[in-house]
């Protein structure tokens, strides 16, 4: 009976979540398209492919150059043709997109992999363990500094502590990567303890533990100014919501009862408020995936952040990459969302016996 | 007297708000019975709730007075530190029904985890044991032992109240505070539970304090009636006599203005509001709403003696 | 309205006793004051117009700091430029013509531009540069000779040059001026120097032992001349000199790579983040709120597709979609602005206001305008929306440095108005300019200060709002 309904559950939400990622890969692709550019690089792509195949053939040598354009020509809008690309517009953006949800990504313009490789696929693929090391590393101490100290400071409320963390949460309205600037000029350029950027020393250590101390050196920065900026802000919101949640009914009743706070904390205050709170987390972190383009910019880190920012270069813009990127977080987004969804339909045992309201 | 379980003195309780300080109780006496139930009744804000929850020693942070005498079995209780009273009165000589149980439960919490706990925790009963004293305390108030495998959200507003009475009463407790614990429920239910607890207090033995605005309700259990007016018990006697022959003005009023059903009596109220406790009104504090007002009430009334444990303190008496 | 306005006198004394913010109001009046200041002593159109005209700001130093860190470093620098211009009315150089006569005919002419100055600061400055206005139809023999206080006589030109602009950094390495220079030191203190000398030091260099090691380079102080003489067969001929010596510190802000006066870009920095942050915070909140209050109040199928909507559009990750829009097509900061809330007002806030709006769409009052036949729009503006704005007022204010560091953000990326004169340009032209790497701070500080500034007090004055007007806070 229970798992007919968590069944039907996961059904209607993965079917509005895919149609989600549908949809904004379509915008995405449709906000591109609409200044022709991406056609006009897919047609330059394969002229280019064309013209070179041409050149290169030995068969072909012996013609004119004029019957040589004339063939090149042909070609090329055979394969428009094959690849559906001559024809309008809605239908073209449809072919766009089928690549996009096939992850198809294709070729970039001009940015390469390590290994050379225009491939978008992999290109991602090198960029994005780096943001993941990174920003989960981030996100999960931030998390657990507050979840700690929110819960900490909701029992001392009014005291020196409690109103000096009030205090600095201002610290907050400004970003990460704005108190990176400053720790880059305070450790790296004045003191000199610390690398400006970059994800390992140059040359890198061959060693496979030197490696990782380098790595993490590197880390200490980035993830510094991260703290700064984003953990008054989580601690004074935290500790308000944990305040506010205490003097819930329930939480009141148990005190009255004597039921000692480390009890409380546990069973009565986190239990309950853990799955939004864990929700919350996952969205936060998967969307650090983006690879915060700023930070990673600022302290040059190789990551899916810094690809963007070398993608939308207004100089040299490489859209088909920023594409193959949008494209792939929609997916990791929407996945996450629905595991979600699944996760707290699995715990909250109001959703698991009466199902979803709406 | 050997059979009072329950004393208290000179009872005070003020707060520290941003309006100023604000006397919830100021200067109470009541004692209470073994196997005596007794209502506290009065209009929001006279401070009933603030009595009870400084039986529990439950307060807020903002406390700025609470001086008395609490005399539990002899003991007085308001000389324990948090820690001794948490250990020997806290839910094993004293246990409090909360107002609006029906969110008192915690939602993610069996109704089994919610029994069983303060017998572990207070008792370190092993959790078979506490496993059947809950099964038990469950078939005392009336619901199936199917239920124990339940959460909250799955029964009804009158059973969650009926949990909340049976987490009260599953550690023996001498006295059961009850914080208006039918306000929230429908007329039938109400009547349901009105037994139930009757039924509770002669099968354990139990002395209960009922704190409700309700009179209709209290007249149904309370042997001694206590009427509660800014802070103050401006009277308190047997329930029979309050209910026939009230003495106090505020009684008075309050009293005749629940209707009743077989009799033509025409039904007064009580014009004008209660003061604020902030700035309670000098000498007798009822004395702006009273229509026995005399000059005198500008001094503080004295407290007259009826009969034993039966008082009143109105102007009105002093003669006697 | 006096109902209002003495409710808004009375929250404006409750808040001014929190010492945040005061301080906060006080950052912000600084701010205005500043936006005023921009907006009347720099109108926009003309300071765009020269702010991208680098001629206008030749006679500037590059990248100088502040002037007022003398103060704290207790060195006196060069500020500003010394500007010896022929062409100028006074402080220049005195021209005198004397034709060239022999066999009876006058041949030609002789300009001679003569020019002193008196130098007594205790750093080099950034940088010497000379113009040439030659204005002759027949070639001009030109040569300069620099006088140092000690007396010693530096050639440093010697040239043939028609019609034309001329222009030369004297202040570099390799000059042939330079190299014969350097061979008199080697001469004079038989040692050669440690280091390649360049044209600043050459011309200005104190001629003791100091000069041999770039560490203990010093200023030679006192009166420097600069003669040059041209010669031309144009009798109708002529030529006039600018010399620049630029100084190393310039007014409030310092100066950017480009000898812009940084100063007018913190000042104008200050209207249009103020703008930006109010208009889109302000604009980003209404709208969220306008779309959850009838997405409850009208409920079923609109409600669905709104909530559908909402989903979709967070999926859609803002800052690539903001890029691909810029990329593609040309952005103002308006235009910016329009992109940056439509993308925006979509998020859990829309989800937070909706249920919001739910509660109060079961209160009685709302209920009652129903009965009595309030349109439902009507109801929607005037009852619902107006019962959350003062709860959502902190956040507003809370939200504005938010948005001034997305513009801040875009125009580092190079996605925003390449025109605006905001604080995120000259950080991102900062960038470019590699200040950080290079040591010019003052480029990178002036506008992340400016920045700092504004968020904490729209962050202070935020905070004490939400502290003193959130109802829930209040029950505490």
């Amino acid at each position: 009976m229970t798992s007919k309904r968590l069944l039907k559950f996961i059904g209607i939400r993965t079917a509005s979540v895919a149609i989600s990622i549908v949809i904004a890969i379509l915008f995405t692709i449709v906000v591109a398209n609409l200044g022709g550019k991406v056609d006009e690089i897919v047609k330059a792509e394969v002229e280019f492919y064309v013209w070179d195949s041409v050149n290169r053939n030995p068969a072909l040598r012996f013609l004119s150059q004029e019957e040589r354009e004339k063939l090149a020509k042909e070609m090329i809008e055979n394969i428009l043709r094959a690849r559906g690309l001559d024809k309008p517009f809605p239908i073209r953006v449809f072919i766009y997109l089928k690549d996009a949800l096939t992850l198809n990504l294709g070729m970039s313009m001009h940015l390469t992999s390590n290994t050379g490789s225009r491939q978008i696929r992999l290109i991602i693929a090198e960029r994005l363990p780096p943001t993941i090391l990174l920003f989960t590393t981030v996100n999960l101490l931030i998390f657990f500094i507050e979840l700690f100290m929110g819960l900490y400071l909701s029992r001392r409320y009014g005291s020196l502590l409690d109103k000096v963390v009030i205090s600095l949460a201002p610290l907050s309205s400004m970003p990460g990567w704005f108190y990176g600037i400053f720790m880059i000029l305070v450790f790296a350029a004045w003191l000199k303890l610390l690398p400006w950027g970059g994800m390992v020393d140059a040359p890198p250590p061959e060693d496979s533990l030197m490696y990782a101390l380098s790595v993490l050196k590197h880390m200490i920065l980035p993830i510094l100014s991260w703290l700064l900026a984003y953990l008054p802000i989580g601690i004074y919101n935290t500790r308000t919501f944990f305040l506010l949640f205490s003097t819930e009914e329930h939480v009141e009743y148990a005190r009255v009862r004597g039921v000692p706070s480390r009890i409380i904390e546990r069973r009565y205050i986190l239990r309950p408020t853990l799955p939004p709170i864990i929700t919350n987390f996952v969205l936060i972190l998967i969307s650090s995936w983006m690879g915060a383009i700023i930070t990673e910019t600022v302290f040059n880190w190789p990551g899916l952040g810094r690809l963007l920012y070398a993608a939308i270069n207004p100089a040299n813009p490489d859209p088909p990459v920023v594409i193959g990127v949008t494209t792939i977080y929609a997916y990791l987004l929407g996945v996450s969302v629905i595991a979600l969804d699944i996760a707290y339909a699995l715990i909250d045992p109001r959703i698991r016996v009466e199902g979803l309201g709406g | 007297m050997s059979s009072e379980l329950l004393n208290v003195e000179d009872l005070y309780l003020y707060y520290r708000t941003s309006l100023g300080l604000v006397k919830a109780v100021d200067g109470v006496n009541f004692s209470l019975k073994q196997g005596e139930t007794l209502a506290i009744i009065g209009e929001s804000g006279c401070g009933k709730t603030s009595v009870a929850r400084a039986l529990i020693r439950f307060l807020p942070r903002n406390v700025a007075r609470f001086t008395g005498r609490i005399l539990l079995d002899g003991i007085d209780v308001m000389r324990l530190s948090d820690d001794e009273f948490d250990k020997f009165i806290r839910w094993k000589k004293i246990s409090y029904v909360t107002q609006a149980a029906i969110n008192s439960l915690n939602p993610v919490l069996k109704i089994v985890d919610h029994l069983i706990e303060p017998l572990i925790l207070h008792m370190n009963m092993p959790k078979k044991e506490a496993i059947e004293l809950a099964k038990e305390a469950l078939k005392k108030v009336g619901i199936t032992e199917e239920f124990l495998w339940r959460y909250p959200f799955e029964l009804s507003g009158g059973m969650r109240q009926r949990v909340v009475i049976a987490l009260a009463i599953i550690s023996n407790p001498k006295i059961v505070i009850l914080d208006e614990p039918t306000s929230a429920l429908d007329v039938m239910t109400q009547a349901n539970i009105i037994n139930l607890l009757k039924e509770l207090k002669y099968r354990m033995s139990l002395s209960y304090i009922f704190i409700t605005h309700d009179i209709a309700v209290s007249s149904e259990l309370s042997d001694r009636v206590a009427v509660m007016y800014a802070g103050q018990i401006v009277e308190i006697g047997s329930a029979e006599r309050m209910y026939t022959e009230p003495l106090h003005p505020y009684s008075k009023g309050l009293l005749n203005s629940v209707p009743r059903l077989r009799s033509d009596k025409t039904i007064t109220f009580v014009p004008g509001s209660p003061p604020s406790l902030v700035n309670p009104p000098k000498g007798c504090r009822f004395r702006p709403r009273c229509p026995y007002a005399k000059p005198v009430c500008e001094k503080d009334p004295p407290i007259i003696k009826i009969r034993s444990e039966e008082y009143v303190r109105c102007w009105l008496y002093a003669e006697k | 309205m006096s109902q209002a306005l003495r409710g808004i006198i009375k929250s404006a004394r409750v808040l001014l006793r929190y010492k945040s913010f005061t301080l906060g109001f006080v950052i912000l009046l600084l701010m205005l004051a500043l936006s005023v200041y921009a907006i009347v002593c720099h109108p926009y159109d003309k300071t765009i117009k020269i702010w991208y005209d680098y001629k206008a700001w030749e006679d500037y130093p590059k990248l100088a700091r502040p002037a007022w860190i003398k103060f704290f470093t207790g060195v006196n620098e060069l500020e500003g430029t010394i500007t010896l211009s022929s062409r100028a009315i006074s402080s220049g150089f005195v021209k005198i013509r004397t034709p060239i006569a022999y066999g009876g005919e006058v041949r030609g002419v002789y300009i001679i531009l003569e020019a002193a100055f008196k130098y007594d600061y205790d750093t080099l400055p950034s940088q010497i540069v000379r113009w040439l206005y030659i204005n002759s139809s027949k070639p001009v023999y030109v040569t300069i000779t620099w006088v140092k206080p000690e007396g010693t006589n530096i050639n440093i030109s010697k040239l043939m040059l028609n019609q034309g602009e001329y222009y030369a950094d004297l202040s570099v390495e390799g000059l042939s001026f330079v190299h014969e220079y350097t061979q008199y030191i080697v001469s004079k203190f038989g040692v050669t120097p440690k280091y390649e000398l360049n044209g600043i030091i050459v011309l200005m260099g104190r001629e003791d032992a100091s000069i041999l090691s770039k560490s203990t380079v010093k200023p030679s102080k006192g009166v420097y001349k600069i003669i040059a003489r041209a010669e031309t067969a144009d009798l109708n001929a002529d030529v006039d000199i600018k010399i620049n010596i630029y100084g190393t510190l310039y007014g409030i802000a310092g100066t950017d790579e480009y000898r812009r006066d940084l100063f007018i870009a913190i000042a104008w920095g200050a209207p249009l983040a103020l703008s930006f942050g109010l208009v889109a915070s302000v604009l980003t909140t209404l709208v969220q709120m306008l779309i959850a209050a009838v997405s409850a109040w009208y409920g079923g199928i609109a409600d669905n597709f709104i909530q559908r909507l909402n989903e979709v559009f967070m999926v859609v990750p803002f800052l690539p979609i903001v890029a691909l829009i810029s990329l593609f097509y040309r952005l103002t900061i308006w235009s910016l602005l329009a992109v940056v809330v439509a993308l925006g007002i979509w998020g859990g806030s829309v989800k937070t206001f909706r249920a919001m709006f739910l509660q109060i769409k079961e209160m009685p009052y709302v209920e009652a305008a129903k009965a009595y036949g309030s349109g439902d729009l009507r109801i929607v503006v005037l009852y619902m929306i107006p019962r959350v704005i003062p709860t959502i007022i902190p956040t507003i204010v809370i939200s504005i440095p938010s948005y001034v560091f997305l513009e801040a953000a875009l125009a580092l990326l190079g996605l925003s108005d390449p025109t605006a004169i905001t604080w995120g340009k000259v950080l991102e032209e900062a960038y470019s300019g590699a200040a950080m790497y290079k040591g010019y701070y003052h480029w990178i500080l002036a506008p992340s200060i400016m920045l700092f500034l504004i968020s904490i007090a729209f962050a202070l004055i935020g905070y004490t709002l939400d502290r003193v007007f959130n109802p829930r806070l209040k029950e505490m």
